[in-house]
């Protein structure tokens, strides 16, 4: 192993293996910074052009742009409220925020120093972890992923700030706009009210511009101005190695927030999508101020980016051990393995070391170039937002919404969705129910259907079949979690209640001694 | 009040779904029928919310929009959107551009000002459409009338 790891170091050293990870993360990034274009879109768009390449740069030029698109998707979600990938709904909660407050460079900065340990702890993972990780993975069952899929929508308590009715509220709604189309099992067309471009259900993409952006142009629009300053404005500019440094004095929650990128990134369907949520969850349970999670919280933007891009590493150890693909850019990928005669199993490490680490090893080399690539290219983007007039930005951002939401199926009706879905956020946010609970039901939807249906007809056999969802060893593991993540935040919120006439007394009294 | 009207505009959403159910399989109608079960009873628990803590407005306050302004806002959007099909990506957008870049302008537009904004709305549209169609190779809606 460690022989090919180095054949795999010294190829990646190679002046020309380095100009094609360049130019994968940086065309990635691009990619992944524009609404509608997903990172799997891009991958695939990417393929007929390594066709003509051998095997190992191809493999190369594909890693580096998926980790790349992955890490982009964060730019457009902080800087204009529209995630550019499915992977970076979390990075708009806080990273938004802290846009108007005028810190959007810093989210930036977060943002990348977040996506490349991530990047980095995903593919260690991927390196000496693999093969247990893999077997463990298939002992993941329908009635699993229903409790995955459970364990991500306790996130609601944690996002719902205002009111957890309201918070159930959405992420119901989410979950019942999910449900129209075909149903993924059984093949019910449900919920189309006769059209039938609504059989291929509610586009992702389309639904989450719709949900994050659209409400924000209709008030850039109707205010003509904008609340976000540049930091220069407001006198709190630090230095960006102050920024980079605060960002890596926080390394229990890069740490934790990799790990559960590269964790969930293991099991195939998740992916970073699911990912970044739950690490945001995570890192809002673990922090002494949750409540400054939603408001412009850099621990937000960091565990959201650490974990999709730990992902990329994770998903990959399915794809290569096994030949399951944990995410659909490693189906991909998977694809143009199969295409060159590489088959995935134990066999591949000990017949193409050298080709399988140099593609490892890149997905570092790439995690490590998006530093300072991210950092020149990312705020660069960043001051070219804050400069543009507030009457331009609106439009253009109207523009780029409209592109991203027509490009998935080059449909015009999921334009329509987007516009119809931004309207109705907009007025469900002035009830107080927010579009990011919305957001969780819709990418868990589907998920948590599969899981339960297939989970009662795999154990169709037993006289109460859906007894097996409680009596599964990782089941019961996953109740736990999700029982914690869901009571947590009321306890957090208890305790703060508590403090507060304890420590209210306290206040008044050092007022006192001071005065 | 926010709450009542928040809690019977979900009851109605709930509703439209109930009233189009019609699954053909054993298990297609399992989870959709939790969920709206479960989304109607939690809107009827938020109506009850308003009526019995009155004091509680239900509305969220902050960046509260004139009517007059989200008006203009929405029939902008909504017109862009609408066009799409018959004016398509490039016409429609420069138009829909302009308009709301006068629009939003806070100072009487000047014939000056509308052709700064024209010039602007050619230049960023004409960008996505070369970048969309001539190198990532994505149609865009075209006109047709």
């Amino acid at each position: 192993m460690f022989e090919a790891l180095g054949q795999g170091l010294l190829a990646n050293l190679a002046p020309s293996m380095l100009l094609l990870v360049l130019i994968g993360t940086l065309s990635g990034m691009a990619l992944g910074a524009m609404p509608g274009l997903s990172a799997t879109m891009g991958v695939a768009l990417l393929v007929p052009f390594t066709f003509a390449m051998d095997p190992t740069p191809g493999l190369v030029l594909l890693g580096a742009f998926y980790m790349g698109a992955i890490y982009g998707g964060a730019f457009t979600a902080i800087l204009v409220n529209a995630p550019g990938t499915p992977s970076s709904i979390a990075t708009a909660l806080d990273g938004y925020p802290l846009t108007r407050q005028g810190r959007s460079e810093y989210a930036i900065v977060g943002a990348t120093m977040g996506s490349f340990v991530g990047g980095i702890i995903g593919v260690v993972a991927l390196i000496f972890l693999a093969p247990p990780l893999a077997s463990f993975s298939l002992r993941f069952g329908p009635q699993e992923y229903f409790w995955v899929a459970m364990f991500g929508l306790t996130i609601i308590a944690s996002l719902a700030s205002g009111s957890l009715l309201k918070g159930l509220i959405g992420g119901l709604i989410g979950l019942l706009i999910a449900t129209i189309g075909i149903a993924p099992v059984g093949g019910d067309v449900r919920f189309t009210f006769g059209d039938p471009m609504l059989q291929g259900g509610v586009p992702l993409v389309p639904a989450l511009i719709g949900l994050f952006t659209v409400p924000e142009v209709i008030r850039l629009i109707a205010l003509r101005t904008r609340d976000a300053q540049m930091a220069d404005d407001n006198g709190k500019k630090a230095g960006l190695f102050g920024m980079v440094k605060d960002i890596l004095g926080r390394p229990v929650n890069l740490l934790r927030s990799s790990l559960i990128g590269t964790a969930v990134g293991i099991l195939p369907g998740a992916g970073g999508s699911v990912a970044n949520l739950v690490a945001y969850n995570e890192a809002k349970r673990a922090s002494k101020h949750p409540e400054t999670f939603g408001k412009g919280e850099i621990d937000g933007v960091i565990a959201s980016e650490s974990a999709n891009n730990g992902t990329v590493g994770g998903g990959f150890i399915p794809t290569l051990t096994l030949g399951v693909p944990g995410t659909p850019p490693d189906a991909i990928i998977l694809g143009v393995l199969l295409l060159h005669g590489l088959r995935p199993g134990a066999e591949l490490f000990e017949t193409s070391g050298t080709l399988v680490y140099t593609f490892i090893l890149a997905l570092a080399v790439s995690a490590i170039m998006m530093v300072p690539v991210g950092l020149i290219a990312g705020r660069g983007l960043q001051r070219g937002v804050m400069a543009l007039p507030v009457r331009y930005l609106a439009p253009s951002i109207t523009v780029l919404s409209i592109i991203g939401a027509y490009a998935i199926r080059s449909s015009v009706f999921d334009v329509f969705i987007m516009l119809a879905l931004g309207i109705v956020a907009y007025l469900l946010q002035r009830v107080g129910i927010g579009g990011a609970a919305i957001v969780l039901g819709l990418v868990l939807g589907s998920i948590a259907e599969t899981g339960l249906v297939q989970g009662i007809l795999t154990s169709s056999g037993a006289d109460m079949p859906w007894t097996t969802f409680f009596t599964r060893p990782i089941s019961l593991i996953l109740i736990a979690m999700c029982l914690i993540s869901a009571v947590w935040p009321m306890v957090q919120k208890r305790r703060a209640r508590k403090n507060l006439p304890e420590a209210a007394p306290a206040v008044a009294a050092d007022r006192a001694e001071n005065d | 009040m926010g709450n009542i009207i928040g809690g019977f505009v979900v009851l109605i959403f709930c509703f439209i779904f109930w009233i189009q159910r019609d699954y053909t399989s054993d298990y297609g109608g399992l989870f959709p029928d939790v969920v709206m079960a479960v989304l109607a009873l939690l809107s009827v628990m938020l109506i009850a919310r308003g009526v019995l803590w009155r004091h509680e407005s239900g509305w969220d306050t902050t960046g509260r929009l004139g009517y007059r302004d989200l008006g203009r806002a929405l029939l902008l959007l909504i017109a862009w959107v609408i066009s799409l099909p018959v004016l398509g990506y490039l016409i429609g957008g420069i138009l829909f551009f302009t308009l709301v870049a006068v629009m939003m302008r806070t100072e009487r537009p000047t014939l000056k000002n509308i052709a700064l904004d024209l010039g602007v709305a050619v230049a960023v549209v004409g960008a996505f459409y070369l970048a969309f169609t001539q190198v990532l190779y994505v149609t865009l809606p075209e006109l047709s009338l």
